[in-house]
């Protein structure tokens, strides 16, 4: 097999895709899990058409011939375009609601938070999951006394950062450290899966750590445009403890959630449940498709997080940023032991910076999006969020299954290297190989509890 | 704008005689990484105006590409800067062509990532592998995965 | 290098509390003991000469991607506030000797010791292997069983089964700690036990290519002096599956001189936990280089240390004394003796050398390579550094006569041994023949290839190229020593001076080393390289030996200096790694090996940490 040099897997999905998107107006009906036509709204002229439509796959036009560039633009399109279908307002049955739009009543409860988190598909002993559309249960690990904070539809955020040693399911590499706001508070974190990435755990028993010693292959099923069919999505949401004034600002996607910290020895750290409202800052969505079987890596930003290196920070203030103390030394976590339920002092809030400035044509595309949500409602939450970047593979495997089809090549080659999001790699920005963040190159390294490649997610390995 | 000396398509073309490695691998038309042009910067950092010029004048003017790099590796002078171009794409290192065993430097981290010898041994640079878990108790994809040839 | 007084700009305040353990270095057994000490409520200092860890290792991979010499110093910056010996430091045609450009003083050496470490938090072991063996139970009693080198005044059993009262044993809380990949089934040899129904706390690591071409050699069909030659997996502290919140190995082929995806266990993930117990502080950047002892030289009172701001500058800035109940020197095995008899104002032999024995003995493995080409590919290059390697000759009635050795199978090629895969591109671009393979053109002339000849003979080279290294048993010789040079660093501290040499018993082993290898690579039908006699005969660790030509390399194993003995006449410490002088002060580490055994010392520097920690919470009392 000749190595991918080409990328014939994207000239592919350009048949129905293209059409699809390109004539704007009515789609016809898709397969994003439910019967109900997905709602567009005609845009006012020149902004983006926003559609609850999940993109099957990258859409790539058939002229002029693709550039760097030209496909960096139409992986970005595809990011906002999932990025709004996934945060449409939702139905109670988990389907995007026809007749609102995203920010129309200024917020909205959104359609991947009716997916099924890791706490619900990773049970003790190995239990299968409820099935898919059951309403949310408590987490089992949930004690007698934090029961009586949860209401049906509340969330319950427990992983605190990349620290194993605060988690017990965390697989973040190196131990870099917690994400810690400038109000003293521990950033949460939430992954979930969409439907399709369910099944295949369920049907495979992938939930189960004995049941993974049998497995050796492990492959999510593919966007496919020709087949109108979404693939893997996995989602990963950073969340912020809101002040009053930070609820009252509007500027943050907002729900009422549970916040849970195991109790732990080492370090010292009491259980501990509250209820608070979260801001959303930071947002990781991720899509497995025939034109980008090594997926497609979308990451999004509340734009207060931080300011970029080298320019001027000109807002009046910042989620993890200290305007007073510019003298800092940048994306340092204070030292350790670190406690979640501790409200750390000024000293030791690290002092986040964007090391890699969001490309020219990206912040375009974003001001054109926003526009776009802020004209559904100009108090909408939804246009205080931006884009970073997509990364994908420019050399993308052959097929679905990457593993058996680019041995030789299993990252795919991506573009841009390196990618890291303030609130979810906040430690690791940087531009060395193997090291700095790089979605796909880390996530290559994503195995099951018995060490078998896991098609590019780490969620696998919390298998009871 | 003047013409440089060697234009990028011309060391390239050049580069895939010399290596046998495909000009498609050498710059992909898709190319997140640029590392021609990293090359092609330090060759013409430690490398006089002239003799590049020569060098492409020399390669354009015979047909066939084998041919090519083969009156180019006999030149007293043009010979030590293509042999020089063969270690910096097979080693991601840069050697002067006056001191051809002793290197100057790494090029960058992503030369060294990029170096190409390894991908001849159906491997990867030690220190970056993109392989998983168990890969070494079986054998490594052919060689045609690795490496195109260059024709 | 310039002699220079201690330059304090402004002395630092000295820690306003007193501890109840005061360790010096933040490597593998002060991390384990700090961590231990620290779970048990104590208050712990520890007193560390390098930097801290850093946030992520991304400038440590940024810096060895880009040094054209990949030696085990490669990522890590030097530090003239905290320095030590490089490999690029062993110059070749007697450079070795040089004092003013090498850090160890070797200037008297009769041999080179040829072994590196670091100074920075986590330590040596940044660089290490991996590989995790346990000490045979003969190990321990070499003079008892074969009337040569000495004994341990502990057994096997000490650390290999449950000390009473305890359900785990010394090597299985290491392992454990290590998260060491290996099956008990492939293990047990040589009289090695494991404690009733242990399982090492990961499975073992896949065998590569050419760990299964040369097990297909040996097993069951080679025997070498009437013993088997037999292949066994390596244990190693790499995790083959998620574990301990690090990913499993991605075979980067890199263990030494970096992991870059920390697959391979190093002393930063236990010195974390010791932070996170709350209970331990660490002074970075704190050069330890007298240790203070009360007014009738009885207990240590203070370490006193020199700090310093910059790690790459010459950058003194102040002093300090960590004072506590107990004190610990955990500094490795020549910054160890270095301290001690560097402590020279109360004591003119230094501290804790009433029996002269502080500084000698020093050891390593000194290591011998043979490499060639098998007949086929084996695909070298890939996977961990080493997975396998002939351990059935550790032990047996031989060590009346000569050193025992294990063979590790090098998974990378002719890297070391050779400096490929430059030299064997270079042979090929420039028609030269250092490698020893470029005798394919007319009359055996080395050959100039270009385009697809090059790619064709190259893939043909590299994927056939294998390693073997013969690590030797070095015997404990009093003579082998770390002294205290009249050089200084830039601190003013002396340098540590170096005699060292290869007893013949030593050197018998080489021979035999030479004579299995040849016998195994005459069974397996490869191709043997090596060095011309020129070029080895400049090398740091050329020696000739009964009319043959050998060549060692050093195995990065420093031990001995600080042995742990039966008597406080002939021995720095007692079997609880107490020094005999100075009943609340500790010395741990590969220094106390009384002799450097068969196996790798990581795992049994740690199975002592542990115990350590225990003796020192039995003596801090709850």
């Amino acid at each position: 097999m000749k190595p991918s040099l080409s990328h014939p897997a994207l000239l592919s999905a350009l048949g129905v895709g293209a059409v699809l998107l390109i004539s704007g107006a009515c789609s016809s009906a898709s397969k994003t899990g439910g019967t109900s036509s997905p709602s567009t709204a005609p845009a006012p002229s020149g902004l983006p058409t926003l559609s609850s439509a999940l993109p099957f796959d990258v859409t790539v036009p058939s002229t002029p011939p693709p550039t760097l560039a030209s496909l960096q633009h139409d992986f970005d399109l595809m990011s906002w375009q999932t990025f709004v279908a996934m945060n449409w307002p939702v139905l109670p049955n988990g389907q995007p609601n026809p007749s609102q739009q995203p920010g129309q009543h200024g917020d909205n409860a959104t359609v991947w938070e009716t997916w099924k988190d890791a706490s619900e598909i990773f049970l003790p002993n190995g239990a299968p999951p409820a099935p898919w559309g059951s309403p949310i249960a408590p987490p089992s690990f949930l004690p007698a006394a934090c029961r009586g904070l949860f209401k049906p539809g509340m969330r319950v955020l427990s992983q605190v950062g990349k620290t194993p040693n605060v988690l017990t399911e965390s697989i973040q590499p190196f131990n870099t450290g917690p994400l810690i706001d400038q109000n003293g508070r521990y950033a949460r974190f939430d992954i979930l899966v969409n439907q399709s990435m369910f099944e295949t755990i369920v049907s495979n028993q992938l939930y189960n750590k004995q049941a993974q010693q049998g497995i050796k292959s492990v492959v999510f099923d593919c966007g496919d445009a020709t087949k109108q069919q979404v693939g893997a999505i996995m989602v990963k949401s950073a969340w912020k403890i809101l002040s009053p004034a930070e609820k009252q600002s509007g500027r943050f996607h907002t729900l009422e959630a549970l916040i849970y910290t195991p109790p732990s020895t080492t370090p010292p750290i009491k259980e501990n449940c509250e209820r608070a409202t979260v801001g959303l800052v930071g947002f990781h969505i991720v899509h497995k498709t025939l034109g980008a079987p090594q997926w497609v890596w979308s990451t999004f930003e509340q734009v207060d997080n931080c300011p970029t290196e080298g320019v001027p920070p000109s807002k009046a203030s910042y989620n993890f940023y200290n305007k007073n103390t510019p003298a800092a030394p940048i994306n340092t976590p204070p030292p350790r032991p670190w406690d979640p339920n501790t409200t750390e002092p000024p000293a030791r809030r690290p002092q986040i910076v964007r090391i890699a400035a969001i490309d020219t044509a990206t912040q375009q595309l974003n001001a054109s999006w926003q526009a776009a949500l802020r004209a559904v409602n100009p108090r909408s939450v939804w246009q205080y969020y931006e884009l970073v970047s997509t990364q994908w593979p420019t050399a993308p495997a052959p097929a679905c299954d990457v593993a058996t089809s680019a041995p030789a090549n299993m990252s795919g080659t991506p573009a841009p290297q390196f990618l890291a999001n303030t609130c979810l790699e906040s430690y690791i920005q940087g531009k060395v190989p193997n090291t700095s963040s790089s979605c796909i190159e880390c996530h290559l390294n994503a195995t099951t509890t018995s060490a078998a490649f896991s098609d590019f997610t780490y969620l696998l390995q919390r298998a009871q | 704008m003047s013409t440089p000396p060697l234009p990028l398509p011309v060391f390239v073309a050049l580069s895939a005689a010399l290596t046998g490695v495909n000009a498609a691998q050498l710059n992909p038309p898709i190319d997140p990484i640029g590392i021609a042009n990293q090359y092609l910067a330090t060759l013409t950092a430690n490398v006089s105006a002239a003799t590049l010029s020569n060098l492409a004048q020399t390669f354009q003017s015979i047909s066939n590409p084998n041919q090519a790099a083969t009156v180019i590796l006999a030149d007293p002078v043009l010979g030590p800067v293509a042999r020089s171009i063969m270690k910096v794409w097979l080693l991601g290192s840069w050697y002067n062509p006056a001191t051809p065993t002793q290197a100057v430097n790494v090029v960058s981290a992503q030369a060294y990532k990029e170096s190409l010898v390894w991908k001849i041994m159906q491997s990867h640079p030690m220190g970056y592998s993109m392989f998983t878990f168990g890969y070494w108790a079986e054998p490594p994809p052919p060689l045609n995965q690795f490496i195109q040839p260059a024709s | 290098m310039p002699t220079s007084a201690v330059p304090p700009a402004s002395p630092v305040s000295p820690p306003a509390r007193v501890y109840d353990v005061v360790i010096v270095g933040a490597g593998l057994a002060g991390s384990i003991i700090a961590y231990q000490l620290g779970l048990a409520g104590k208050k712990v200092l520890i007193v560390e000469s390098g930097v801290a860890v850093p946030t992520s290792r991304e400038a440590y991979m940024e810096r060895f991607y880009t040094q054209l010499a990949k030696t085990p110093e490669s990522p890590y910056p030097n530090n003239p506030n905290a320095p030590r010996a490089t490999v690029l430091q062993l110059g070749g045609d007697g450079a070795w000797k040089n004092a003013s450009q090498t850090y160890l003083d070797q200037s008297d050496s009769t041999l080179p010791f040829s072994s590196t470490y670091e100074r920075r938090a986590g330590g040596t072991m940044w660089h290490w292997l991996g590989s995790s063996f346990r000490f045979l139970p003969n190990d321990f009693k070499v003079y008892s069983t074969y009337k040569q080198e000495c004994d341990w005044p502990i057994s096997y059993e000490d650390l290999g089964l449950p000390p009473p009262g305890r359900s785990s044993a010394y090597y299985d809380l290491a392992e454990r700690e290590i998260g060491v990949s290996a099956n008990t089934a492939d293990q047990a040899y040589l009289g090695i036990q494991f404690t009733p129904g242990y399982e090492y706390p990961n499975p073992e690591i896949p065998l590569t290519l050419t760990d299964q071409f040369f097990e297909a050699v040996c097993n069951g069909k080679q025997t070498f002096e009437d013993l088997p030659v037999t292949v066994y997996p390596t244990p190693a502290g790499r995790n083959s599956r998620p574990y301990d919140g690090r990913r499993v190995c991605a075979g980067n082929t890199n263990c030494i001189p970096i992991c870059p995806i920390q697959a391979k266990y190093d002393p930063t993930v236990t010195l974390n936990k010791a932070l996170d117990t709350g209970n331990v502080d660490v002074i970075y950047q704190a050069v330890a280089d007298k240790v203070l002892l009360d007014a009738n030289n009885q207990n240590v009172v203070g370490i006193h240390y020199i700090t310093y701001t910059m790690e790459e500058k010459r950058s003194a800035s102040g002093t300090g004394v960590a004072v506590g109940k107990i004190y610990v020197i955990a500094a490795h095995a020549i910054e160890t003796p270095k301290l001690l008899l560097n402590s020279k104002e109360q004591l003119p032999a230094g501290v804790a050398n009433v029996s002269g024995q502080v500084g000698r003995n020093l050891m390593d493995h000194p290591l011998y390579l043979r490499w060639g080409l098998t007949p086929q590919p084996t695909w070298p290059y890939r996977g961990p550094l080493a997975t396998a390697g002939i351990e059935s000759l550790r032990d047996g009635s031989f060590r009346s006569d000569r050193a025992a050795f294990r063979v590790e199978f090098g998974n990378e090629g002719w890297n070391f041994a050779a400096f490929d895969p430059e030299t064997t591109v270079l042979d090929y671009i420039e028609g030269t023949n250092n490698s020893g393979t470029n005798t394919g053109g007319p009359n055996g002339q080395p050959q100039r290839l270009f385009g697809a000849a090059l790619i064709s003979r190259l893939n043909q080279v590299f994927t056939c190229q294998f390693r073997f290294g013969f690590l030797v048993e070095q015997s404990p010789e009093d003579s082998n020593t770390v002294t205290l040079s009249d050089l200084t660093d830039d601190l003013g501290i002396p340098r540590p001076k170096i005699n060292y040499n290869l007893s013949d018993y030593t050197k018998n082993g080489f021979v035999a080393a030479q004579a299995l290898a040849d016998q195994v690579f005459a069974a397996a039908r490869v191709t043997s390289f090596s060095k011309p006699l020129a070029a080895m005969q400049q090398d740091p660790g050329y020696f000739q030996y009964q009319g043959q030509n050998f060549e060692y390399h050093g195995s990065g194993h420093i031990v001995g200096t600080c042995r742990m003995g039966f008597t406080k006449e002939d021995s720095v410490v007692d079997r609880n790694q107490r020094s005999w002088d100075h009943p609340n002060l500790y010395i741990t580490g590969s220094t106390i090996f009384p002799t450097v055994a068969t196996g790798n010392p990581s795992l049994t520097l740690a199975a002592l940490a542990f115990w350590a920690a225990d003796n020192i919470k039995q003596q801090l009392g709850s």
